[in-house]
């Protein structure tokens, strides 16, 4: 049986119909209308113990309900879920000892406590030996550099320091899974390194990882299997590899040109790519497939017909994958 | 318990750290507690009684309501946090810690001017119990003690009751509790003086009499003195209802965004 | 002026957001009221006290209960968070006086609230069949007009102790506390021992309440209303004092 095992998990959200103002207000007293809402609609997942899996998907198409749901802050409408064999909702606090869970967008230090007074709470609240509690903040130290943050004030952290304080919070119990809620959102480029090497080196111990994210990078860094919803339901399920092949082939590159060339012969020499004007009055933007070029071919083939001054490469964005898998799974559906 | 206790010493300390604000929270706690004294004096300095209470009965009855309303900011202050968790979804992490989530809300603020009304209610309390004649046994003290106990478990049951509303009521303030708090302020006055229609709604409606009126009948021996044994019930079905209401609430509690 | 009365029309429609929370504070200070009616009926019955018979002292519980209410809806607890979290810099850098600013602010907010008295005091006369009529009704109308500013001057200056606390709430409340004490509001101040009687009757809080009560029930005359425009005057100014020497230590803390 999988760690994590979810069987047609639907959440609904009853959202009342309010028109604005103190009219609507009273009008709404007399005549209560609601709107359903399903947030997420009949997921099925699984994931094996030592997975890393990334849970992504467009604003609002479900991804903390579907976390809220697996770590029992939320009871689901329907379906089942099942963590280490038990029910999160039910049997809320043998799972909590199970599970770390990091929200990026919001701290779980008590905000008017020194940090090292919120994870001795967190110590005393896990019941966590002090020789086992003292090994742990050795490893987290090292790896997040907790000691200059551990007489500080929760609300007085950088959004960065914060982050990696949280970090610690969260995993301070060792826990066997561990949910991110958008672990980097925010965060400068040196912080983001950090906050990734680190869940690389989680997953090395063998922890069990599930992220929400916007940013690829965390994913590509981090997990070998994506799950994208949209509109609370499950669109790919599968190894992050087949995910780029299948739905991520065409990169784009911006490139700015020493002397004015005709397009015409930028295109001739890279033929099977899509050559057109740029920005600029030298600029030039190149669409090619991954898997038919590389990007230093793209620019050795540039440099045979003129100089080359500055360039650049779009990666493409998580939600353009997003839409063209949910693009091509219509299409599937249509066949 | 234990964890309960952790997180309310932890904020203990820090809030000890704004010297000033705390010395304010005191004064200002010993002063609204003053004023009950100054009125009862003022007044019984015109009148021997009120409705057969004395002064000493009527000093007991505002004593007692000031250390019960002053444990509720001392001991639960977070409670009153709940209605803004619920609306900015900061119930999760509670949820996902090994701890009960009632333990972790309640601890998670102390309001330090509950020290000021502990002190004057206490003094009034400790004074007018002197004062008043109850012939004292062991028994009467244990029964005493035990009324006393149920008494402040009414309150904060209660307490945490309309707090709870928020799960069902939207809206970041708890409105309805603030409400119920100010309407349970009249309890500090001997119920007696009230209309028959008042004093139905606090017996069986909301069971504020048990807060300090019919314990204390028992205690003075005054007409209806077995009602004040009902108060260990009442205590125990106001606090069951307090859970359930908790119970009921959190499966309702929806977070935020999505 | 134009500044000033837009600052008056934006309150006063903002009273209606906190419409909510001026509920609660109408109904808590609703079963404040029933409770002193109960306390002195069962006092009083068919007697009197201190010169004080039932119907004069229901006059005297509601005109108490109307002065407490007024400059209740919220708008000090704004005040005072703009001081605490430094907003008061912005408004530093506006062309108006701060003061007259926050007084216009203020009476936009006063709208709903004398509504909302009138309709209490109405509710309260049906309920318990009427008042005794006012003995000096234009002296009594000059005295609530005077309560007004005054009200206004003890949040003000409540506010401005922020400068030096991190929290608001324990100087509201003791500020309420004490105006509750020395104004008449608790009980008449004639009733008081005279240890509090004394202070009370040179402090300032008393003009806020017992002032109007008294005329109202012609136990006092001109010469109230005169101190209590006074004390308008002295407040006003102490407090451009206050805010001056506020503004030297807001300097010193910003460095």
């Amino acid at each position: 049986m999988a760690l994590v095992e979810a069987r047609g998990l639907t959440k609904v959200f009853r959202r009342p119909q309010k028109d604005p103002g103190l009219r609507g207000a009273l009008k709404h007293l007399v005549q209560r209308r609601f709107k359903d809402f399903r947030a997420v609609d009949g997921i099925d997942l699984s994931i094996e113990a030592g997975e890393a899996v990334a849970y992504v998907g467009p604003n609002g198409a479900g991804k903390s309900t579907t976390i809220k749901l697996l770590t029992g802050i939320l009871v689901p409408t329907k379906g089942t879920v099942a963590v280490d064999g038990h029910q999160p909702h039910v049997e809320r606090i043998v799972n909590a000892r199970n599970i770390g869970v990091l929200f990026g967008q919001r701290t779980q230090l008590w905000w008017d406590l020194p940090v090292r007074e919120s994870l001795a709470l967190l110590r005393d609240m896990y019941s966590l030996s002090p020789t086992f509690y003292k090994q742990r903040l050795e490893r987290l130290d090292d790896v997040l550099g907790l000691g200059e943050l551990m007489p500080v004030l929760a609300r007085k952290l950088s959004l960065g320091q914060r982050m990696r304080a949280d970090l610690a919070a969260a995993l301070l119990h060792q826990p066997k899974i561990v949910y991110l809620d958008e672990p980097t959102i925010g965060l400068d480029i040196s912080v983001k390194d950090r906050v990734r090497q680190f869940l690389r080196e989680l997953r090395a111990d063998g922890t069990t990882l599930m992220l929400t994210t916007h940013d690829l990078g965390d994913i590509e860094d981090v997990c070998e299997r994506i799950v994208i919803i949209d509109e609370g339901r499950k669109i790919f399920d599968g190894p992050l590899k087949e995910m780029k092949d299948q739905f991520a082939r065409v990169r784009r590159m911006h490139l700015q040109l020493a002397s004015s060339v005709p397009l015409a012969q930028v295109a001739a020499v890279l033929p099977e790519t899509e050559v057109a004007q740029g920005d600029g009055p030298h600029s030039v933007t190149i669409t090619f497939d991954r898997f038919t070029h590389t990007a230093g071919q793209i620019v050795s083939a540039v440099l045979q017909v003129t100089e080359v001054g500055e360039l650049h490469l779009d990666e493409p964005a998580i939600e353009d994958v997003v839409r063209k898998v949910y693009a091509g799974e219509l299409l599937r559906e249509s066949v | 318990m234990r964890v309960y206790f952790r997180i309310l010493g932890a904020h203990l300390r820090s809030t000890l750290e704004y010297e000033a604000d705390f010395a304010i929270m005191v004064v200002a706690g010993l002063l609204f507690q003053l004023l009950n004294l100054v009125f009862l004096s003022a007044i019984f300095a015109q009148v021997p009684h009120i409705n057969g209470w004395t002064y000493a009965e009527c000093v007991l009855v505002a004593g007692m309501y000031g250390i019960i309303a002053g444990l509720s900011p001392l001991f639960f202050e977070g409670m009153w946090s709940i209605s803004w968790r619920i609306n900015k979804g900061e119930l999760d992490y509670p949820l996902i810690r090994p701890a009960p989530v009632a333990a972790q809300v309640i601890g998670s603020r102390i309001g330090l001017h509950g020290v000021g009304d502990l002190i004057v209610g206490g003094s009034m309390a400790g004074w007018a119990v002197t004062q008043v004649s109850v012939s004292w046994t062991p028994l009467t003290v244990a029964i005493g003690l035990l009324l006393f106990v149920s008494a402040a478990a009414i309150h904060l049951s209660f307490v945490t009751i309309f707090n709870l509303a928020s799960f069902w009521i939207p809206g970041p303030h708890p409105f309805l509790a603030i409400t119920m708090h100010n309407i349970e302020d009249m309890v500090r006055y001997p119920l007696t003086i009230y209309g028959q229609g008042l004093r139905l709604a606090f017996t069986v409606l909301v069971p504020f009499a048990f807060v300090t009126f019919f314990p204390l009948v028992w205690l003075l021996g005054k007409p209806f003195a077995w009602a004040g044994l009902l108060t260990p019930v009442v205590a125990l079905w106001s606090v069951w209802l307090a859970r359930f209401t908790f119970r009921r609430g959190l499966l309702r509690y929806e977070s935020s965004g999505h | 002026m134009r500044a000033y009365k837009r600052l008056f029309l934006i309150s006063a429609r903002n009273v209606f957001a906190y419409r909510m929370s001026a509920l609660v504070s109408w109904i808590g200070s609703g079963a404040f009221l029933i409770a002193s009616f109960a306390i002195w009926k069962a006092l009083l019955g068919d007697g009197s006290i201190g010169g004080y018979d039932w119907p004069s002292m229901k006059a005297y519980l509601i005109i108490s209960w109307a002065t407490m209410q007024l400059g209740g809806a919220g708008l000090e607890w704004r005040m005072a968070d703009r001081i605490l979290w430094g907003e008061v810099a912005t408004d530093l850098t506006k062309p108006v006086d701060y003061q007259k600013a926050r007084f216009a602010e203020y009476l936009g907010s006063l709208t709903l609230e004398l509504i909302a008295i009138t309709i209490g005091v109405s509710l309260v006369a049906m309920l318990t069949g009427g008042f005794a009529a006012p003995k000096q009704p234009l002296l009594f109308f000059a005295s609530m007009l005077l309560v007004i500013p005054l009200k206004f001057m003890f949040m003000y200056l409540a506010c401005m102790l922020c400068f030096w606390t991190s929290n608001y709430m324990g100087v509201a409340w003791a500020k309420n506390a004490l105006i509750m004490l020395f104004s008449g509001g608790l009980i008449p101040l004639s009733l008081l021992p005279t240890w509090l009687a004394t202070p009370a009757a040179v402090l300032p809080f008393a003009s806020v309440t017992a002032a109007p009560a008294i005329v109202y029930l012609g136990q006092a005359g001109l010469e109230v209303v005169v101190v209590q425009a006074f004390w308008v005057i002295l407040l006003w100014f102490t407090a451009r004092l206050l805010w001056r020497v506020a503004l030297r230590a807001l300097t010193v803390h910003g460095g």
